[in-house]
């Protein structure tokens, strides 16, 4: 059984997060990080591009409410990840496979239960079954 | 390298204490304040610290090289140029007229001929005043003619050491009277309430009277008619929206120690900004107008202001203002906008996610 591949949205500043008490990076080899100058960046053509690329689900971390350093970086990556879990549903695909985390730069613990979690979940979907083909 | 200068603008003992700490830090300190109707200041400004009476109406730049618009009373207008710029906005507290208004030198002040006087601090007023009053309260027993003192407070907001300043003011003999409104007159000076603890009536006739002014809570720091909203607090505690203008914040409800280290943290900032400031513009994010729309999406939804419209309505990214947040680039719908700093993340993002993974 292949482990579920993640694609792991995350904003320089709770990047932070996914560094553990001893320093280093803790993160599985199949979840791939890509970090972001701040959450606001991320679009719904990067979400599903991830999914249509090889990601079995795609997480969205970014700053709490409030602390976005950009003031509303955060809330516009919200309004993009709900568009997109709209999409999936409408096009038959778990919209549960796109999630958006917010984290302070110190909840390291809490930020790898939530991975877990989204890999427990995407083993249960499995990968997504439209693929980027030729045509 | 000549020292870098930093403008101060302020009045109060905030804007003293971050120009020294400029000087301090090998910086060039030019405190510029506007005392409008105050008339006179009561603090002492150390030696080194270049004074200029006047008002910040504006200043144009970023950080390293700015360009701030003063003008003087009599309406000259002058530029100075400055790496960075410390807002140091005070209440501007303002008596009641005939009465003598809360602050370090009202003790001092007071006329030798005062025989009684009551100080009130009627609900809300800002948290450090309980404490100065006590204070002068204390000083003015201190004198040989031992005047009777009388404080009306709504709350005795004595935090830690203060503690024992207030206790060795009530056994110098200050009478603590705890009341949300003392009814105040003032021709001739009256003070009446009704103490909370005791249930007691108590009205008196003090040669002084002095007052603190009702703060309102200010969210834009203001000095004079140049305004500047607070950052958010992940772009640091004494940040304002604007890279290069720092602040320590609404003065208010500050005791003093918060003040002095706020004044501190924001000088500290600057000079750090003075002597290493960041190239913003070669970050910012860059319009291709050929792709671009004129829709205004990216104006709407930046943050900062920085994206605006510009020749054919297309936009525009203003390299001072832009935090390279990249929510413009989210956002834009033909894809018009991209971040130059990221183009290798994005790349590599491809690279990673497509692997040869099936």
């Amino acid at each position: 059984m292949t482990e579920p591949i993640i694609a792991m949205f995350i904003c320089k500043t709770a990047r932070t997060a996914l560094a553990g008490p001893e320093g280093g990076e803790t993160v599985p080899p199949e979840v791939q990080v890509i970090e972001l100058p701040c959450s606001g960046r991320v679009d719904e053509v990067m979400m599903l591009r991830a999914l249509r690329q090889g990601a079995w689900a795609a997480m969205v971390v970014a700053c709490l409410d409030g602390n976005c350093r950009n003031r509303t970086g955060n809330y516009q990556a919200r309004k993009r990840v709900a568009e997109v879990r709209s999409l999936l549903s409408q096009l038959g695909l778990e919209p549960d496979r796109v999630k958006m985390f917010s984290v302070a730069s110190n909840q390291h613990a809490w930020l790898m239960e939530a991975l877990e979690g989204m890999r427990r979940s995407a083993r249960q979907w499995g990968p997504i079954r439209i693929l980027e083909g030729d045509g | 390298m000549s020292a870098p200068t930093v403008l101060v603008v302020g009045v109060g003992s905030a804007a003293v204490e971050a120009a020294r700490e400029i000087v301090a830090q090998g910086g060039r300190a030019v405190l510029v304040r506007s005392l409008g109707s105050r008339k006179q200041c009561f603090l002492r400004i150390p030696s080194g610290i270049e004074v200029i009476e006047a008002e910040l109406v504006g200043a144009e730049g970023s950080p390293g090289s700015f360009h701030a618009r003063l003008r003087a009373p009599g309406g000259d207008d002058m530029v100075v140029d400055c790496s960075a710029v410390v807002l140091c906005p005070s209440t501007g507290d303002r008596p009641a007229g005939g009465a003598a208004s809360l602050d370090e030198r009202c003790a001092a002040e007071a006329a030798e001929s005062v025989r009684s006087v009551a100080f009130v601090l009627p609900a809300g007023s800002p948290r450090p005043s309980f404490i100065r009053a006590v204070r002068a309260a204390s000083e003015l027993r201190a004198r040989a003619a031992r005047p009777s003192v009388a404080a009306f407070a709504a709350e005795m907001t004595a935090y830690g050491t203060d503690e024992v300043v207030y206790a060795q003011a009530q056994a110098d003999g200050v009478l603590f009277v705890r009341t949300p409104e003392a009814e105040v007159s003032l021709d001739p000076p009256r003070v009446a309430a009704r103490d909370q603890t005791t249930g007691r009536e108590i009205e008196i006739f003090p040669d002084l009277l002095v007052m603190e002014r009702r703060s309102e809570h200010a969210e834009v720091l203001t000095s004079g008619s140049f305004a500047v909203a607070r950052g958010s607090p992940g772009m640091g505690a004494v940040a304002t929206v604007r890279e290069g203008i720092l602040s320590p914040g609404p003065e208010y409800e500050r005791l003093e120690a918060e003040r002095v280290t706020g004044a501190r943290a924001a000088a500290t900032r600057a000079m750090t900004l003075a002597v290493h400031p960041e190239d913003r513009a070669s970050r910012a994010a860059v319009v291709d107008r050929e792709r671009c729309a004129a829709c205004l999406t990216c104006a709407r939804v930046c943050p900062f202001s920085a994206a605006r419209p510009a020749e054919e309505g297309k936009a525009s990214i203003d390299g001072a203002l832009c935090q390279a947040c990249g929510v413009c680039v989210g956002a834009c719908p033909a894809r018009a906008l991209s971040l130059p700093s990221y183009a290798e993340v994005a790349e590599h993002e491809r690279e990673i996610i497509m692997g040869d993974r099936q």
